[in-house]
């Protein structure tokens, strides 16, 4: 029994002081954004679940400065970073060449199937 | 041909919906630009085909044809937009076939032509998922009413002899007066817009109608429109 409430007590502190050691997790986001190239593409996952990708315009000491890619442009935006839940580096350019095949096979089903309806269409 | 009560209800839920959604709360980075747009309009052609198995056989009950409308729409929130769209559709055509007793005991069977036109006018929600970005699927529903021209043609036809004794004959054809009826349905619909600038987007869907008998429309539709 005596054992078994020393090994309870050891664990109890050890993990204690295991979270003590871990820095919040806004320095590391911080640390790791001030180390990225100014312009660099991110994807930016916040603690209310929204999700972003974005241009990095600054790595502050208290927030990060991001410009959002949008279609119509939008004004930057500034996060700070404990509410950041993951950021990482977009490194997606442009579409792959998946994606560019499944578009054009696509685009020409669709052009055949559209085409044959309209030509259906003018026969009486 | 109306079905009230299933309208009703499907137009309360819409409201009552993009109401709710008007009141979210903004996220922490804003999509949104400084000059949202607060009107869709566009255009489209499309493919209308409708149900009409009460007269048609099973082989031949649904008729197909091409239609065209536009469609305006106002943004409630960046996601929620109400609509309004009309749209008109080419006549479109099935048969039916009658037994006519000319002579003892078989029958001779007479093909109808059964033209159809439709209109329509319609309002619903939509949403639009994602913000700001260059491509958007939706979803949405709403009501329609449809105004139907129906007219019945019954072509010449010769009936060879069939019997000794019987000569052939030429049955004349008949033209019966068209038919307007006026019908409200619920719709739902689905599909995509495509942004090609800041504000002009192609915009591609389907849209099926209901009545209690279910399914009655279905429209494939692709145009083009701008935001304003």
């Amino acid at each position: 029994m005596k054992f078994f409430a020393m090994l309870m007590l050891l664990i109890m502190v050890g993990t204690h002081g295991a979270f003590a050691q871990a820095p919040p997790q806004g320095d590391i986001w911080r640390a790791f954004a001030q180390k990225m190239d100014v312009g660099a593409r991110v994807k930016v996952h916040l603690r209310d679940g929204q999700r972003v990708t974005a241009t990095l315009i600054r790595a502050d000491a208290e927030d990060l400065l991001l410009q959002p890619r949008t279609r119509i442009p939008v004004p930057v935006q500034r996060i700070p970073y404990d509410q950041i839940s993951s950021l990482e580096r977009d490194e997606r350019r442009g579409i792959g060449a998946g994606k560019a095949v499944a578009l054009g096979v696509a685009s020409g089903v669709g052009a055949f199937f559209g085409t044959l309806l309209i030509l259906i269409a003018t026969i009486d | 041909m109306i079905n009230t009560p299933i309208a009703a209800a499907f137009m309360a839920a819409a409201l009552f919906v993009a109401d709710a959604a008007a009141g979210q709360e903004r996220p922490a980075i804003s999509m949104t630009p400084d000059a949202p747009a607060r009107w869709d309009l566009a255009g489209h052609i499309g493919w209308l085909a409708s149900d009409k198995s009460d007269i048609g056989a099973e082989w031949n009950d649904w008729y197909d044809t091409l239609s065209g409308g536009v469609s305006a729409g106002r943004y409630l929130t960046p996601h929620f937009k109400t609509e309004i769209h009309a749209a008109l559709a080419r006549e479109g055509r099935i048969y039916s076939q009658d037994p006519v007793l000319l002579t003892a005991p078989f029958p001779v069977f007479r093909s109808r032509e059964h033209y159809f036109q439709t209109a329509s006018v319609g309002a619903g929600v939509s949403y639009q998922f994602f913000e700001n970005q260059w491509f958007h699927p939706f979803v949405g529903g709403g009501l329609e009413v449809l105004r139907e021209h129906h007219r019945v043609r019954i072509p010449e036809q010769f009936v060879p002899q069939r019997a000794p004794g019987v000569p052939a004959a030429t049955l004349p054809a008949v033209d019966f007066a068209p038919e307007v009826s006026y019908a409200a349905r619920p719709f739902v619909t689905t599909g995509f817009k495509w942004y090609v600038a800041e504000r002009a987007f192609l915009r591609t869907s389907i849209q099926a109608s209901f009545s209690h008998r279910g399914t009655t429309h279905v429209v494939w539709a692709a145009g083009i429109g701008a935001d304003l």
